[in-house]
């Protein structure tokens, strides 16, 4: 059997020169597997290879460089190793460190460093921290303490603080706090919005908080202008429906505005024209035409109206009288907003009167009691009905409109018919 | 002697009152029961005079609606005939009276005809309408262009309401409600829907009707 210390001296340089290749390999493996922050047990089998490439490394060189140390129990055991098991071991150590370097390149591959990490957060233009359960920050960027400083006048030192003052809207008085709670607004100092929000983690079983600081300016002054913009759009579109109401006050109004401007116009052409009769005598022609112009003038003098302003009510205290039934009308309130109702009573019960009692007089009052209530009665002087009245459609839709805006109607039969509205003034 | 129709006029612009006044008193087919303003006594008057024929117009003093009336008189005395007259071009009348049954109708300025040969035909028995409602200028389009849905919207419009409410009182979507203005919008030439809503209230090519105080 060839030993170590019989083989060859190109083969002891050689094993040598790969032991130190191998050890070279494995330093740097330890030390990219530290920095990458890899698993332990890699990390440990690493250390572990690179130990014995240190000691095969130190053991083969005394071998080669003294074999007089035969004391040793190692050298001996090693000088005493055939060539092959050497041969084997080198060859396993080779193939485990390849492996091993291989597998870090994968590692490598699907992982980011945590360099990589920070770095990236430190450029994102959002505000970013880490912390856990007792306030100690596990990572933050730099954006997150320009921010903290605005707010509080330092970095951020401790999470748990930063966000109990944030959320309560305490922060330097050159920052404005635009919503408290659980998303706290800020205006920072140079105009930007930003929006905090905190989230809760679980990793490997511990509680991470998160805080993430978003800039929103962009829809917040939005929002403002687009408010701002629909509130003008309200005022337009009340213009719009006020338009609307009066259109036909407007356009008649414009109507008979003309018309005055036309009489008034035709009536100074002709005074003009009776003047000049009156002074130099006009031809027969013209004087007819005049005659006839008075004539027309004075026809329509005749069928000019003032314009009465009446309501619906009158207007049907006038029918009532027309058909032959008197209505006698009070009304002690001051409001016309039940004007409405009262009209549409009064209409039922002129139909009424006239149809079923055959009566010739209607009594309607209206009054508020001292809760502010409105009642309106309605009696008559027809024949009184023997049964109970059913309430036909005229009455139903009455009902129903009183009791959309929240009022009450009674029908009494007996002794005598009479219809109580009571309505709650607004 | 024949006997003469009685005629009631529902009318609340004096001007034509006096001309339908005058129209009745000169003929000898018809005489004047009563002339009212406002419509929504059109019914009283009936029960007590024997009215055989009424001139109603559509838009009456204090907002009155003259179709309403019709509808109620209709209901109680189906005999009395009704001519509808009106100056407003609102699209949705003509439908309306033809609904309710109404016996004429009549615009008030395009007078092809007068109205005492619409009465007479109504009288004996014919029912007149014109072909289609009136067609008024909208911008660069005249309102014949328009679809019945876009007249809906158009109509709501007028009343001030928003996208919105538009659509939930026509059951649609808003983005239908949407395209129906724009629609309308590149029809006309308007620049934006303010311009159409005002248009269409003076126009009256379209009416909103406040049915919400209406039994």
């Amino acid at each position: 059997m060839t030993t170590f210390i019989d083989a060859s001296p190109i083969y002891q340089r050689a094993c040598l020169v790969l032991v130190i290749i191998l050890l070279i390999i494995n330093i740097v493996d330890i030390i990219c597997s530290i920095k990458y922050k890899v698993r332990i047990p890699f990390i440990i089998l690493s250390g572990l290879l690179l130990m014995f490439s240190i000691f095969s490394l130190v053991t083969l060189s005394n071998m080669f460089e003294s074999s007089e140390n035969e004391e040793l129990i190692l050298h001996q055991f090693f000088a005493s190793m055939s060539i092959y098991t050497i041969n084997i071991i080198i060859l396993i150590l080779t193939i485990i460190s390849i492996i091993g370097v291989v597998m870090l390149g994968i590692w490598r591959k699907n992982n980011i460093s945590p360099m990589s990490v920070k770095d990236s957060l430190d450029k994102m233009p959002m505000g970013i921290c880490f912390f856990n359960d007792s306030g100690l920050p596990l990572l933050t960027n730099l954006k997150i303490d320009d921010l903290s400083n605005e707010l509080f006048g330092q970095n951020l030192l401790t999470g748990q603080k930063f966000w109990e003052q944030l959320s309560k809207g305490e922060v330097n008085s050159s920052c404005i706090v635009l919503q408290v709670g659980i998303n706290p607004i800020i205006k920072h100092p140079n105009g930007d919005i930003i929006s905090y929000k905190r989230y809760t983690h679980n990793i490997r079983k511990n509680k991470v908080y998160e805080v993430l600081c978003t800039d929103i300016s962009e829809k917040y002054y939005l929002s403002i202008s687009l408010e701002s913009k629909n509130k003008a759009l309200r005022e337009m579109n009340n213009r719009l429906v006020e338009y609307g109401n009066n259109i036909m006050t407007y356009t008649r109004d414009k109507e008979v505005l003309n018309a005055k401007i036309r009489i008034h116009d035709d009536m100074g052409k002709l005074l003009l024209l009776t003047r000049k009769q009156l002074k130099e005598k006009l031809p027969a022609i013209k004087k007819d035409k005049m005659l006839q112009e008075w004539k027309n003038m004075m026809l329509i003098f005749g069928t000019i109206q003032e314009d009465k302003k009446e309501t619906g009510i009158d207007e049907l205290i006038i029918a009532g009288k027309n058909i032959g039934v008197n209505i006698f009308y009070e009304n002690n309130i001051k409001s016309n907003e039940f004007d409405f109702i009262i009209f549409k009573a009064m209409h039922e019960a002129l139909i009424n009167v006239v149809k079923h009692a055959k009566g010739n007089e209607l009594y309607f009052s209206v009054n508020q009691d001292y809760s502010g209530d409105v009642i309106i009665e309605i009696k008559n002087n027809g024949t009184q009905p023997t049964v109970e009245v059913k309430e036909g459609g005229g009455l139903t839709s009455l009902r129903s409109l009183v009791e959309k805006r929240n009022g009450q109607m009674f029908i009494n039969s007996k002794p005598e018919f009479k219809l109580t509205i009571i309505m709650k003034e607004k | 002697m024949e006997k003469k129709y009685s005629v009631m006029v529902v009318e609340d612009q004096a001007m034509p009152r006096q001309l339908f006044e005058t129209f009745i008193k000169s003929s000898n087919r018809y005489e004047l029961a009563i002339s009212i303003e406002n419509a929504s006594v059109a019914d009283i008057y009936c029960m007590n005079y024997n009215i055989d024929l009424i001139l109603m117009d559509v838009v009456t003093k204090n907002g009155a609606s003259g179709l309403e009336a019709a509808r109620k008189i209709k209901r109680i005395n189906p005999n009395i005939k009704i001519i509808i007259v009106t100056s407003m071009p609102e699209c949705s009348y003509i439908d309306r009276a033809k609904e309710i049954g109404i016996e004429g109708f009549w615009y008030k300025e395009v007078n092809k005809e007068p109205i005492i040969t619409i009465m007479d035909e109504v009288m004996s028995g014919k029912i007149v309408y014109p072909s289609s409602s009136l067609n008024v200028e909208m911008g660069l389009a005249s309102s014949s262009e328009f679809t019945p849905r876009e007249l809906e919207v158009l109509r709501e419009m007028t009343g001030g309401y928003t996208n919105i409410e538009i659509a939930h009182k026509l059951h649609m979507s808003s983005s239908t409600v949407k395209h129906h203005i724009i629609s309308m919008l590149s029809k006309t030439g308007f620049r934006n829907r303010t311009e159409l809503a005002v248009r269409a209230r003076e126009s009256g090519i379209v009416i909103l009707d406040r049915k919400e105080d209406e039994i």
